[in-house]
């Protein structure tokens, strides 16, 4: 009954003008980004930032989920009509997505990744609304170990579900550690790595790393690296975005896989919105009586990845409001949002800012209605987006990073940071070293070192709090494992188990 | 590209070692009530270092040596660069909206090959806009230069 209370509230709160008109333009602008190439979520909502300074921080974050969840819609389009994802989680769609262009049926394909990512979504939303609570409540009983057991547990998945070299995850993910150290330490008071500079005291503003790292550096990433395809389809009739009964029947069972695969997937801290598609397309290509129709424009190939990446994208906000961990970049840069805002996300949240936190769910319903719509209504008005030349884009994006840096202290100071963190996130890129941990890192190096030092000083300065205490020696059993899952891997490669090693062009 | 890790290798094995004298030299490793503030950059610091040598093992022993870092479009990237580092130096004279203008309209020019006229039709209607969206609705101070914008 509380539920239904609270999600009553939330819908009274969601559904005031104000709130409405946030969740349809975040859902409006997160779409179209999605589409536009070079501009991630991450990146989306950090340049956004500045124009909700006007707003309430409700209305504010209302705004930014639909960002986020709008970027996972937008990034079909992309993958289906031009062999491109937009997002990282839609590359799996590329596959069965541009094959049915091909045929003739992208109509089909965009309307069944809307419908899919609806009703996945909606599957995704009532399962949070019931999960999220229960893991807030049981994060009750986390002490500083317990938190710093389970940032390190993040971290270590990085090496699970990330690609590329796990030395060069683990760097990523110091680096962004070392980071947040920079400025006045917490509990001395003692200023580090600041160089004599006062500006550096206050230590570096994660927008500020944002702005650089994904706004600036993807300029230079993709004026070097320029992403090219053939539109195949330029024009649409409404009547092409139908689906036959025959379709609905092929891909309903892989809505409901792939919605529960991207719950599950979502919930865990790092586990990736692109982690959870790539499994749903494996897992229902086993399920399927044709698995030899998937890569050939098999409609289910389409809905399983894009009712999971939708799932995943949703369930990713329990870690993060119940227990103020992101388990992406996107939500780290939402969690850096709510501090931002003066929020600081965790098992109080939901009863500190109730309205907050049953606001933003009650507004997650409105806002796949709202995308459901402008996929089946809209989808002629983004087409012609794909046509805009990035030499166009790329000036805006550097203005509304500018501007995003600028504003975090009125500085300029923090503009040419954001130019620094620009080039090394070109040169991150170009060395093949991940972002992703590094931001996680930077927002979570805070909690890390303050968790760490508190459990510290509270066993006087004995390491036994760390194995003593069963969640924490979960949790960092889990990380243990996951930093020597490279090792694993290699060993049953070895031992004649290494087949099931995952290979995107056999697909 | 062997020479790329080998060079990112050695650059994080540098930004260790930096990090541990730092932390070693200037900040307490304990503090009154147990860690100090140099407890955990000192291990960062060690963690970087240590990390670096199988990223530097990796470029040497890399066979592939026939991928390249830099490409024909670096270029672009180098001239992108050099007009942002330009145009914000000179911010104290443009001002914020026309700087920033100027940015897209010769980004345009530069990348796209765009036409003379869409570029400064571009830096116009973009300073207006930055001025009247963030500097007036947000009401964000945006410096302004001589120009008043």
């Amino acid at each position: 009954m509380d539920l239904l209370q609270n999600l009553y509230t939330g819908f009274t709160i969601a559904l005031t003008w104000k709130n409405l008109l946030c969740c349809t333009a975040g859902a409006f602008f997160g779409q179209l980004i999605g589409i536009l190439p070079g501009i991630g979520a991450p990146t989306a909502i950090a340049l956004l930032l500045p124009l909700t300074f006007s707003l309430n921080p409700t209305s504010a974050i209302i705004m930014f989920a639909g960002i986020y969840y709008g970027v996972a819609y937008g990034g079909t389009v992309t993958s289906i009509l031009i062999n491109v994802p937009g997002e990282s989680s839609s590359v799996m769609t590329c596959v069965d997505g541009y094959a049915m262009a091909q045929k003739g049926r992208a109509g089909a394909a965009l309307s069944i990744a809307a419908i899919g990512s609806f009703l996945a979504g909606t599957i995704s939303i009532v399962l949070l609304m019931s999960f999220a609570p229960v893991m807030a409540r049981f994060a009750l009983r986390f002490g500083p170990a317990e938190y710093f057991g389970l940032a390190v547990m993040a971290f270590g998945l990085l090496t699970v579900f990330g690609s590329g070299s796990p030395f060069k995850i683990i760097i990523s993910t110091v680096v962004g550690i070392l980071i947040s150290t920079v400025g006045m330490d917490g509990v001395s008071g003692m200023p580090r790595f600041t160089f004599g500079m006062p500006e550096l005291l206050g230590g570096i503003d994660f927008i500020v790393i944002i702005c650089g790292l994904f706004g600036l550096a993807e300029v230079f990433n993709s004026i070097e690296e320029p992403e090219s395809g053939r539109l195949i389809k330029e024009k649409f009739k409404l009547r092409e975005v139908f689906l036959t009964w025959q379709e609905w029947v092929e891909s309903r069972w892989a809505i409901a896989r792939g919605g529960i695969i991207g719950f599950l997937i979502g919930l865990i801290p790092a586990g990736g919105i692109t982690t959870a598609s790539f499994l749903a397309y494996m897992a229902e290509k086993k399920a399927s009586k044709h698995p030899e129709t998937f890569g050939k424009g098999d409609i289910a190939g389409v809905a399983a990845p894009e009712s999971a990446n939708n799932a995943a994208s949703i369930s990713g906000f329990a870690p993060l409001l119940a227990l103020g961990i992101p388990g992406s970049a996107t939500t780290a840069v939402m969690l850096a949002g709510f501090m931002m805002w003066g929020i600081r996300p965790g098992p109080l949240l939901f009863t500190t800012k109730p309205d907050l936190v049953w606001g933003l769910i009650a507004s997650m319903y409105i806002g796949n209605v709202i995308l459901l719509l402008i996929n089946i209504f809209l989808i002629p008005l983004f087409v012609a987006m794909l046509r805009i030349p990035y030499s166009i884009l790329m000036g805006f994006i550097i203005i509304f990073a500018s501007i995003g840096a600028y504003s975090v202290n009125n500085s300029m100071f923090e503009v040419w940071l954001m130019v620094g963190f620009g080039l090394l996130g070109y040169a991150m890129k170009k060395l093949k070293f991940p972002i992703v941990p590094l931001i996680l890192a930077m927002v979570l190096g805070t909690l890390v070192e303050k968790s760490l030092r508190q459990a510290l000083v509270l066993s006087a300065g004995s390491f036994d709090v760390f194995y003593t205490r069963p969640i924490t020696v979960v949790f960092l059993l889990i990380a243990l494992l996951a930093y020597c899952s490279p090792l694993i891997r290699m060993a049953l490669k070895k031992a004649g188990y290494g087949k099931v090693a995952i290979n995107l062009e056999s697909l | 590209m062997w020479y790329a890790n080998i060079i990112a290798g050695a650059a994080v094995f540098l930004l260790g070692l930096t990090t541990t004298i730092l932390a070693w030299m200037t900040l307490p490793y304990t503090g009154e009530f147990g860690p100090g503030p140099g407890f955990l950059p000192l291990w960062l610091g060690i963690a970087l270092t240590v990390c670096s040598i199988p990223v530097i093992i990796m470029g040497l022993r890399n066979k592939d040596r026939t991928e390249k870092l830099f490409q024909p479009e670096t270029a672009k990237c180098l001239q992108v660069l050099i007009l942002i580092v330009t145009v914000f130096l000179s911010l104290p004279f443009l001002g914020f909206s026309a700087g920033l203008a100027l940015i897209a309209g010769a980004g345009m020019r530069l990348i796209g090959k765009h036409r003379w006229a869409s570029c400064v039709v571009t830096v116009i209607g973009t300073a207006v806009c930055i001025h009247y969206l963030f500097g007036q609705w947000l009401s964000i101070p945006l410096p302004k230069g001589m120009t008043g914008w």
